[in-house]
């Protein structure tokens, strides 16, 4: 007879060993040339360099792109094949629209947190630049159906019926979601529209953004955290002299007469990729690098944005509150917080609805509004509106920038929210 | 009203439904009341088959999960609204009777595979403020029981004194707080594409010379693939059991073009839409989709 039964083991402590990305690149600049793996790679090897892991085999590498060319069907282990880790090191994708980032980490800590692997790294990268552009859908079709045909005189009769127009009409990437064919900055509109965002207050957590961003670079707070590629020392989208009458003199990007939403208050397409080095305690101090912060724990939630009745970006305003009631903490107990900023109205609606109490109770189930966010603590470092937004990249980039951050003030506790595409939302806590 | 009821098998071909389109595209001056016509064409068993209600599928947005479109059996029934309009007897041309309005009643599930018979007639005149509106009766019927039914409202425009029950509105519905919830972009062979899967080659929709030739600039939208993709993007995922879709047509819709499905954001099986031009300002349907939650 044998014995099935067995006793896990406890769950071990997620490490936060550093992360590294690349300085992001707004769409059709610097990086116009790279691609997703070229990306993906430079900021990888910048790790490998930084934390001196060549030659290295770790438990894995998982990463992710969400602009993909059929080609990168295995690009976090083709990108790995490309550095100076063990080629051992085993790697796979991951997608989750803009959250992929986050979530590739949260499968890398899962693992080491259950003890399958001590040490892995996760990361993103995307580019809009080196953008897929797909062959013709009929032209696709029938060349699929040449390849089927069977004899040669099926397949040239099925390719008789390819045309010369075909050829100059190709699959161009969407900016949209495919079930309502809205671009993300409409949606983001119709948002704005419901919990009446007014314009200057987007524009005043844009000039935030952008002010913070570059007092972080300028005190040296991502020397550890970038590494230059391609010449680019730090992200191009920043705007150090930005001002709010700047600002104010942009039109609407995605509603000319009605809109709030301007090309300076919504992220550009960015390209840029990042990694984060996970680990668990032995690992940590085996190894020599102090530990700058542990990754508690993450929640996805997800909205019914196809009907109307959730706007496209509210899923995080779900996630966090069921992830606070799992581990018995309140936004009081937060230190940090690190909120995606895809589009500031987005952020705005998020917090607002944390404080409005109906919505607080019908929506989410709560006794009591969540509360406010008191700003001073909220992306102290800069965001996604200052640095750009490559989005798989960006959950990379915050989780490494949070982890530094609790570090540098010697301890506390901070939440990572993440909005993505498909009502898709995706957050974690991170402390020491 | 006594209908003489005439047996069509096999369906009519294309070349044939044209061949009567031509032929009625004038017919004599009437003197007096129109008289409705008398035919009822049968149909004994069409077959809702994989095949079509795939391609018709494709053509409108609809999802292999939502089952047989509601509007499906729609196309399948239009050739004999084709032979009814086109008949000596009718009264008017057929290119010029203006498809104003459709109301859509589906009472038990439909299934792939499943064989309908289908009954087509003109029902009644209509005294509408344009001119003189006819409602065509579509009916289907399972092994059984009658299980979809469809009415058409046919507009003959500028024509004085027209008989029948008075005109009403029919969908006085709610237009304060509709959203703009999703876009629609057209290619310019829409037309093209619906009338291969619906049977419905009026030139309108097929070619701008077409269309130049019945006074549009360019060829529009099929008024049915407007309801069909309206119908696709509001339904849940699981075949219907009982269904109603009322869609009143607007303002032509030109392609290639782009535009937008307004609606209220509620759950729930009911839908009052409208589709508009992307800016919102132009109404090209107003329509109400009201559905039985699937039990299965």
């Amino acid at each position: 007879m044998s014995d099935y039964s067995f006793n896990p083991a406890p769950t071990r402590r997620v490490a936060i060993i550093g992360g590294n990305r690349i300085p992001f690149a707004r769409s059709n600049t610097v990086y116009a040339h790279d691609s997703n793996q070229d990306l993906l790679v430079a900021a990888l090897q910048g790790l490998v360099d930084r934390y001196n892991l060549h030659g290295q085999r770790l438990g894995e590498f998982a990463a992710g792109a969400v602009i993909k060319h059929s080609r990168d069907f295995n690009l976090a282990r083709e990108s790995l094949l490309s550095t100076t880790l063990s080629p051992q090191t085993p790697a796979y994708d991951v997608q989750q629209a803009c959250g992929t980032g986050l979530e590739a980490a949260l499968l890398v800590a899962n693992k080491i947190a259950l003890g399958q692997i001590e040490v892995g790294i996760a990361g993103g990268a995307d580019t809009t630049s080196d953008a897929p552009i797909g062959i013709n859908e009929t032209l696709r079709h029938t060349l699929l159906a040449a390849n089927r045909a069977k004899g040669m005189g099926d397949k040239l009769k099925t390719l008789l019926k390819v045309r010369p127009s075909m050829f100059f009409k190709p699959l161009l990437p969407r900016n949209g979601e495919p079930r309502t064919g809205l671009s993300m900055g409409e949606h983001c509109e119709e948002m704005a529209k419901r919990w009446q965002i007014k314009r200057l207050a987007q524009d005043e957590l844009t000039l935030t953004s952008h002010q913070r961003l570059n007092a972080a670079y300028k005190r040296g707070f991502f020397d550890d955290l970038i590494s230059p590629h391609r010449g680019l020392a730090r992200d191009n989208n920043l705007r150090a002299d930005i001002s709010l009458e700047k600002l104010a003199g942009l039109s609407p990007a995605f509603d000319r007469h009605n809109g709030t939403l301007t090309a300076g208050n919504s992220t550009p397409l960015t390209d840029g990729a990042s990694v984060v080095l996970l680990a668990n305690e032995e690992w940590a101090s085996a190894n020599g690098w102090p530990v700058l912060a542990y990754l508690r724990t993450g929640e996805t939630a997800a909205v019914n944005f196809v009907d109307g009745t959730e706007g496209l970006l509210m899923a995080p305003a779900y996630a966090v509150p069921r992830m606070l009631e799992r581990e018995g903490l309140s936004f009081a107990d937060f230190d940090l917080f690190e909120i995606h900023e895809a589009f500031a109205a987005q952020v705005l609606c998020t917090l607002k609805a944390w404080e409005d109490p109906e919505y607080c109770r019908e929506r989410l189930g709560l006794d009591a509004p969540l509360g406010a966010i008191d700003r001073s603590k909220m992306n102290v470092n800069g965001g996604s509106l200052g640095c750009g937004h490559p989005f798989a990249a960006t959950g990379g980039r915050q989780l490494a920038a949070l982890a530094k951050a609790i570090h540098e003030r010697g301890g506390g506790r901070g939440l990572i929210s993440i909005c993505a595409a498909g009502g898709l939302g995706i957050t974690a806590i991170v402390e020491k | 009203m006594e209908y003489i009821t005439q047996i069509i098998d096999p369906a009519p071909s294309r070349a044939q439904l044209l061949l009567d389109g031509m032929r009625a595209l004038r017919k004599p001056k009437l003197d007096g009341a129109p008289s409705l016509p008398a035919a009822r064409l049968v149909r004994c068993a069409v077959e809702l088959s994989p095949a079509g209600i795939a391609a018709y599928a494709r053509a409108c947005g609809f999802r292999r999960e939502q089952g047989v479109p509601l509007s499906y059996p729609h196309v399948l029934a239009f050739p004999l609204h084709l032979m009814l309009l086109t008949r000596p007897s009718f009264p008017y041309p057929a290119s010029g009777m203006v498809h104003l309005a459709n109301r859509i009643r589906q009472h038990q599930r439909l299934h792939e595979g499943q064989a309908l018979r289908l009954e087509v007639y003109c029902e009644r005149w209509v005294a509408h403020p344009k001119g003189q509106a006819l409602s065509i009766a579509t009916r289907a019927y399972g092994a059984d029981a009658l299980v979809w039914e469809s009415d058409s409202l046919y507009l003959r425009r500028d024509v004085d004194n027209p008989v029948g029950e008075p005109w009403s509105d029919p969908l006085p519905l709610q237009e304060d707080g509709l959203l703009r919830t999703q876009r629609w972009v057209l290619p310019a062979d829409l037309g093209r594409r619906f009338a291969k899967v619906s049977g419905d080659f009026n030139p309108i929709h097929t070619s701008v010379i077409g269309a130049r030739l019945f006074g549009f600039r360019r060829a529009i939208a099929h008024g049915m693939w407007t309801l069909g993709r309206a119908l696709a993007a509001q339904q849940p995922p699981g075949g219907l059991d009982q269904a109603q879709a009322h869609c009143d047509f607007k303002l032509p819709i030109f392609l290639p073009g782009q535009v937008a499905l307004w609606n209220h954001p509620v759950t729930g099986p009911r839908r009052e839409f409208e589709v508009r031009n992307f800016a919102g300002d132009k109404p090209h349907m107003r329509g109400l989709f009201i559905w039985k939650e699937s039990q299965a």
